[in-house]
């Protein structure tokens, strides 16, 4: 446990070292795409969201937010093990500090700066701080959902390293997948459900709905996401503990 | 012998490892050899065959053999880097493997975060480590550069550094891999010091060498390992002559 700490501390301490705005860098890239995609796409989709273009705006930073924290996460994680092969082959160190580390430093990052943003939207344009313990539904689905993928990808990885390559790709497919900038209604009925009951759109959704549209979401929705949140926290350490046993072969 | 004084006690202890080419590590390329039925099994070799060993707190034991008898990889095993196949290892007290030392270290990290990092990975508490990293840098000789990044030393330096934090904890077991002096003839003789030190203090040793001198001078019980078998155990000279014969 000291360890990962220790070990999230120095990833975090490494990232950001030398630049004065510090953690906050990591929210340049969710702000420069949402502006970008609601300069393309407010126009045709803003209506979907509410009356003003803050409200599709407000709408796709979350979703950018979201999105982000999971595949960073999960594609650092990935490499994460067989970066630090040559230090397992010299220490006695648990393989599994390497990805849950790499998922607790873009958490710790993600507190320190989404988070709080997301508390104050809530309670300026949702106008609603009975959201703010709501808010802890989905961040926890977000973190275990992610952890129990970057478990795998990181094992993964130790089997075969042409996965980072098909990773890409399968992340591309999840954003695509996601609605991040586009709305549930553009989508046809029968592609919808594919899209909508997927764990990352329901945690967008559910985010969405509670910082900016003060709505609770449906219990339906929280108990999916967090029957997914469960089941792939539980693959991914099922899957890691089992492929660990020939890790040392492959490093 | 009773229970109690026993250190390191391995039984049976095999080591079957499968040998990586280049084609298994790629999912596509794995991915299409099944679907044409080419499905290969991966190549095994064994690197432990069937060790049993027992060994007494206190002893010097000194390892010999060829290169790829198995060697490092019967150290690797002692200190729990590596899980046997097959058979039973136990390993009693505090181990300090100084196995190419230096190897946990981040080049972009400053030497103290490196010093509590390493400490950490070895198992030491970190409030420990913060509380020694200034007296084990200034060992190390490296006060000036204590908030520099790993990375602006030689290597050296680095050799230096690593040293000093794998041996500034008091174990019950050292496992040893070459590593008895290093950095420059000043601090080797200063490095020296502290392996002999440890070395009288009773702490069980175990080093593997190919200093056939040293084991058989150093050692209590010298061990000859060759393709994955002890194929002697004995007196320290007695093993260095059984080696020089049959090599």
């Amino acid at each position: 446990m000291e360890l990962v700490g220790l070990m999230a501390e120095r990833y975090v301490k490494i990232r950001y070292r030398g630049s004065s705005l510090g953690v906050f860098w990591s929210l340049l890239n969710p702000l420069a795409m949402t502006s970008i995609y609601a300069l393309v796409f407010g126009h045709a989709f803003g209506h979907y969201y509410g009356p003003s273009v803050f409200d599709y705006l407000f709408a796709v930073f979350i979703g950018f937010v979201t999105i982000n924290y999971f595949s960073s996460s999960s594609a650092q994680a990935l490499q994460s093990i067989v970066n630090n092969g040559l230090l397992l082959n010299k220490m006695r160190v648990p393989p599994s500090i390497f990805p849950v580390a790499t998922v607790a430093a873009n958490s710790i990052q993600f507190v320190w700066t989404v988070v709080p943003l997301l508390a104050l939207l809530t309670l300026i344009i949702g106008r609603n701080p009975l959201g703010l313990p709501l808010l802890i539904f989905p961040l926890a689905g977000l973190l275990m959902v992610t952890l129990g993928v970057s478990l795998i990808t990181a094992a993964a990885h130790v089997y075969y390293r042409d996965v980072p390559h098909i990773y890409d790709l399968i992340n591309f497919v999840i954003f695509v997948g996601t609605p991040v900038f586009y709305p549930l209604g553009i989508v046809s009925a029968t592609a919808r459900p594919l899209i909508q009951w997927t764990p990352i759109s329901l945690i967008v959704e559910e985010l969405r709905a509670i910082v900016i549209l003060h709505r609770v979401p449906t219990l339906a929705s929280f108990l999916v996401m967090g029957l997914w949140a469960v089941v792939v926290l539980a693959m991914g350490r099922l899957v890691f503990v089992a492929a660990s046993r020939n890790f040392m072969d492959r490093l | 012998m009773t229970q109690h004084d026993r250190r390191i006690w391995l039984e049976n202890v095999s080591l079957v490892r499968e040998i990586q080419h280049e084609a298994s590590m790629d999912l596509k390329r794995s991915v299409f050899d099944l679907l044409r039925g080419r499905y290969t099994k991966p190549e095994r070799r064994t690197v432990l065959d069937t060790i049993s060993l027992e060994v007494r707190q206190g002893e010097r034991v000194g390892i010999i053999g060829p290169n790829g008898a198995g060697k490092s990889t019967l150290l690797k095993v002692m200190a729990g880097i590596l899980t046997p196949t097959t058979g039973a290892v136990e390993v009693h007290g505090v181990t300090a493997p100084l196995i190419e030392i230096g190897a946990g270290f981040d080049p972009e990290l400053s030497l103290v975060d490196n010093v509590v990092l390493y400490g950490v990975l070895l198992g030491v508490p970190r409030e420990r480590m913060l509380a020694r990293a200034a007296e084990i840098i200034a060992y190390a000789e490296l006060e000036p550069y204590a908030t520099a990044m790993v990375k602006t030393l030689s290597s050296g330096m680095v050799a230096r550094l690593g040293f000093a934090v794998a041996s500034d904890v008091t174990p019950d077991v050292m496992l040893i891999d070459e590593v008895l002096s290093v950095g420059d003839e000043h601090f080797r003789a200063k490095s020296s010091e502290r392996i002999r030190h440890f070395w009288e203090s009773g702490i069980t040793c175990i080093i593997v060498s190919h200093d056939l001198h040293f084991v058989g001078e150093s050692c209590d019980r010298v061990l000859c390992l060759e393709g994955g078998r002890i194929t002697f155990d004995g007196p320290p000279r007695a093993a260095v002559r059984f080696y020089l014969d049959t090599v």
